[in-house]
């Protein structure tokens, strides 16, 4: 025997790897930003559906937050409210209708996710112990996995050392000048949509440096422009949020 | 046990504190008598001093509103000694707890001529249980209230009646987590059940209103209802309403 589901809602789910947030923990604040969406596996939605992200804050509610439409999503706003108990968020994407003949119809949406958990509040950038040798870091572009920050398997207690105001303020803006010269290099490449790529080159068009009419084919050029978008990541963003320790296995707690 | 009429300083209990309290809680349910406050609310080693002025009297009613009312003004008042003790006035177990404890006299009811204290969810404030955190006597009305400060129309039904009397529109309301803090929501619950002339709920909502959480459930399937007016979610509900939207 068959057995069917019938979606009589007839909304479209998002999957949890089609988008990226980041959630920063600010005292009993929280910072959120939607990263990239991926929204060329759901070719009928129409560009003036509204995309909404949705923090659910356990018994408090809920925070909407308004994410751009589908033909313009805002990737560049970070919105920041009180949470009070981090341990209970969850993050759910949606698009919805914006038509007058069904103004508010839920046209796609993804799971709820805990904040640290799953495709939809990832960390972007992955970090892995590995053995190396007497160096400290390391970070290796994987051509399938996109960057991947390595740390000496021998640290004691590296979740601390990566969350400490030392790593983030000396390394991580190093490692973010690495990746970008790797989007830049690969920058029309990662146009398409569906790949870690395409939401790392999201991340570095949110820092609003107009790349139009640059020549990215000189390397010393993708250098120079390089160092200019870590400078602006650094001073826009604390450099720990591009990655959520608490989200990473196989470090040492 | 403190006379209600005595002003005393604001407290919460320690963890140990709140053991002790649910404790005296069982015994009081068990044995139906009276709970036992003694050597509980002012004990050094059971409760943490907030603020060391007598600040907190008897507030003017237990009527929902109002005390919600009075207890966001002590709130806001003493807000950097709330701060300070890192008491977050919506989630703070032992300040709640401490709070009913305070005033558990009032808040004790009767059934068959004797105390009713019931279940200690009513009295020790669990945040963390999405199951048993809104039955709390004090703390879930006040979260409603605080959540929805700015709203004129939508609190008369939910918000109505003494903090310890079963009121079937706050039980559906506090129930559900996305409609406690939906102020349209609440408006339409409103435009339902809510008779605007005579200022009183509308003849024979209270058997209804259930209805209207188990369907405001189901369109929040299909519906963004967080981001909609509450007339539109209205116009949403199926034929069963339609004797309510006039």
């Amino acid at each position: 025997m068959t057995t069917r589901t019938l979606n009589y809602t007839r909304r479209s789910r998002i999957e949890l790897d089609w988008f990226y947030v980041r959630t920063v923990r600010a005292g009993e604040d929280l910072k959120v930003q939607l990263l990239s969406f991926d929204h060329s596996q759901l070719p009928g939605l129409p560009p003036t559906a509204k995309v909404i992200l949705n923090c659910f804050l356990g018994r408090l509610g809920q925070v909407r937050l308004e994410c751009g439409t589908v033909s313009n999503i805002l990737t560049n706003v970070e919105h920041s409210f009180w949470v009070g108990d981090h341990d209970s968020i969850r993050l759910s994407l949606l698009v919805r209708d914006v038509d007058a003949a069904s103004p508010g119809k839920i046209l796609a949406r993804s799971a709820e996710v805990p904040r640290f958990i799953g495709g939809g509040a990832r960390s972007l950038l992955v970090v892995k112990p590995e053995n190396l040798g007497s160096q400290v870091w390391r970070l290796q572009i994987d051509e399938d996995n996109g960057p991947e920050l390595l740390i000496n398997d021998r640290i004691r207690r590296s979740k601390d050392l990566v969350r400490s105001n030392e790593f983030g303020a000396l390394v991580i803006p190093e490692i973010f000048r690495q990746i970008s010269e790797w989007v830049l290099l690969n920058y029309s490449q990662f146009e398409e949509a569906g790949s870690v790529g395409y939401h790392w080159r999201q991340m570095v068009d949110g820092l609003g440096m107009d790349l139009d009419g640059e020549d990215l084919s000189e390397a010393s050029r993708r250098e120079m422009i390089a160092q200019e978008l870590e400078q602006v990541f650094a001073g826009r963003h604390r450099s720990l949020e591009i990655l959520a320790v608490e989200d990473q296995e196989g470090l040492d707690d | 046990m403190i006379k209600p009429s005595v002003a005393t300083d604001l407290r919460r209990f320690t963890p140990e504190g709140v053991a002790e309290f649910g404790r005296r809680v069982d015994a009081a349910r068990l044995s139906k008598t009276h709970l036992d406050l003694n050597g509980l609310l002012e004990s050094k080693d059971l409760t943490q001093v907030i603020v060391s002025q007598k600040i907190l009297g008897d507030p003017p009613s237990f009527e929902r509103r109002e005390f919600c009312k009075y207890l966001h003004g002590i709130f806001e008042t003493n807000r950097s000694a709330l701060t300070q003790a890192k008491v977050n006035t919506l989630i703070d177990g032992g300040l709640w707890s401490w709070l009913a404890a305070r005033w558990a006299s009032q808040l004790t009811s009767t059934r068959n001529g004797k105390p009713f204290v019931g279940e200690s969810s009513r009295w020790i404030f669990e945040s963390q249980n999405g199951r048993r955190d809104y039955r709390h006597l004090l703390a879930s009305p006040y979260r409603i209230y605080s959540k929805n400060l700015g709203l004129k129309d939508g609190l008369n039904l939910v918000l109505a009646g003494p903090v310890w009397l079963y009121n079937e529109f706050f039980e559906q309301v506090a129930s559900r987590k996305y409609l406690h803090t939906n102020p349209e929501a609440l408006r339409a619950l409103e435009i339902l059940y809510w008779d605007k002339r005579k200022k009183k709920e509308k003849e024979g909502s209270r058997a209804a209103v259930d209805r209207f959480g188990v369907v405001f459930n189901q369109l929040e399937l299909t519906w963004d209802l967080g981001g909609m007016t509450a007339e539109e979610i209205v116009k949403l509900l199926p034929n069963e309403f339609d004797a309510w939207k006039v």
